[in-house]
């Protein structure tokens, strides 16, 4: 049975939050409870196949879910863990970062400048996938590296999260479209 | 000059070269050695309220606690992946013993973990000196430039001279390279503990920083 409404304004009587905002500017979840929906372990889990290296795959997991701003460590839980659900309907299917461009890490520009452009150190332990935006870019090469520049600039939460999501939105796109019979 | 001061300043230059809780086993021991346990207690009351790691190792030594000898084994665990560790903090007597438990590079190829040591925050060191004595095993660095060495298979060291709640005090230059800017490019950032006795008196030289600065902290332990 759903929940009894409650007008804005009017907290409900239970411990539980309600289902809606009560109001605007209100926060109904405190900051310290906001990241109890967030399972690093299980997020670790289901990257095991883009990150085959547990080092690896435990640093790309802090940045994405240990650190920064709360509520971007939460989006992307969501939103990786809900890709990730949808990869696990086509078996068989796996996302793949280990080919691609690399994700470089936003070092000071004099050093950043010094970097070797596909060593290892300096950048990200995986690399983003250009298939799909290959396609989406139509084939304009200006286009598709614009792409990529939003797609791996600002923080390692956004750059880091955005790589993986397109890595699995990759994968999804390049499987065959199933059919009616499928 | 009196004595006093001049005591103060060797001090001074021995914990900025070796690091405090290396200079103040070395001190206790040779204080030890000439004069006997009156004179750590003499030495305690003259420098410990300035120097509050040298305090605690006074204190420790007069109830029966020794030099400790530096156990790597669980930092080399920590740094399973590392190529390139950044050190941030100097203490001699660790640092030795983490290059000698290291495999010696092989003649003319790179070492399988590089070292670096961030050469900040004591002003009176020579760092020239101080990096002479690991001949040629551990690189410069400055805050400056030590990002140049970041990446995923990289690691941040600092040492750890005491835990409180959600705290553990550090050197100062570990909170100028434990940024939100920086410590997303490292692969952790370890602590090492080094001292093992109570801070008894307020720690000046170090700081009190948020616990999970660190994502590990090592015991030293054999």
């Amino acid at each position: 049975m759903p929940p009894p409404h409650h007008r804005h304004g009017h907290p409900p009587h239970h411990p539980h939050p309600p289902h809606h905002p009560p109001g605007p500017g209100a926060r109904p979840i405190p900051a310290s409870r906001l990241l109890g929906f967030v399972d690093e372990a299980e997020l670790s889990r289901s990257l095991a196949s883009l990150l085959p290296d547990e080092g690896d795959r435990r640093f790309v997991v802090r940045c994405l879910v240990g650190e920064g701003p709360v509520h971007h460590r939460g989006a992307n839980y969501v939103l990786l863990s809900l890709l990730q659900r949808l990869l696990a309907r086509q078996p068989g299917l796996v996302a793949d970062a280990s080919h691609g461009l690399p994700v470089p890490m936003r070092l000071p520009p004099h050093l950043a400048a010094a970097a070797e452009p596909d060593a290892d150190e300096g950048h990200y332990p995986l690399r983003l996938p250009t298939r799909a935006l290959d396609a989406l870019a139509g084939g304009d090469a200006e286009r598709r590296a614009a792409m990529v520049d939003c797609l791996t600039d600002g923080p390692p939460q956004h750059a880091l999260a955005n790589v993986l999501m397109v890595a699995m939105l990759d994968a999804l796109l390049g499987a065959p479209a199933a059919g009616p019979g499928a | 000059m009196t004595a006093f001061a001049a005591q103060r300043q060797a001090f001074r230059l021995a914990a900025a070269e070796l690091g405090m809780a290396s200079a103040a086993w070395v001190t206790v021991e040779a204080c030890a050695d000439a004069a006997g346990d009156a004179a750590v207690a003499e030495l305690r009351d003259a420098l410990g309220r300035d120097w509050p790691v040298l305090d605690a190792v006074c204190a420790g030594w007069l109830q029966g606690a020794r030099r400790p000898r530096p156990a790597p084994g669980a930092l080399q665990a920590a740094l399973a992946g590392t190529q390139r560790l950044v050190i941030v903090g100097h203490e001699a007597l660790w640092i030795d013993a983490l290059v000698a438990a290291l495999p010696a590079p092989v003649a003319g190829g790179a070492p399988a973990l590089r070292l670096g040591l961030v050469c900040e925050g004591a002003p009176l060191a020579d760092w020239d000196r101080v990096l002479a004595n690991q001949a040629g095993r551990v690189e410069r660095l400055g805050l400056a430039d030590f990002q140049a060495w970041a990446g995923p298979r990289s690691s941040l060291l600092t040492f750890v001279y005491g835990q409180g709640q959600g705290t553990v005090f550090v050197l100062p230059p570990w909170l100028r390279v434990s940024g939100s800017d920086v410590r997303l490019q490292f692969r952790q950032l370890l602590g090492w503990s080094v001292l093992g006795l109570p801070l008894q008196v307020y720690p000046r030289w170090l700081v009190s920083a948020a616990a999970d600065t660190l994502t590990e902290l090592v015991e030293d332990v054999a």
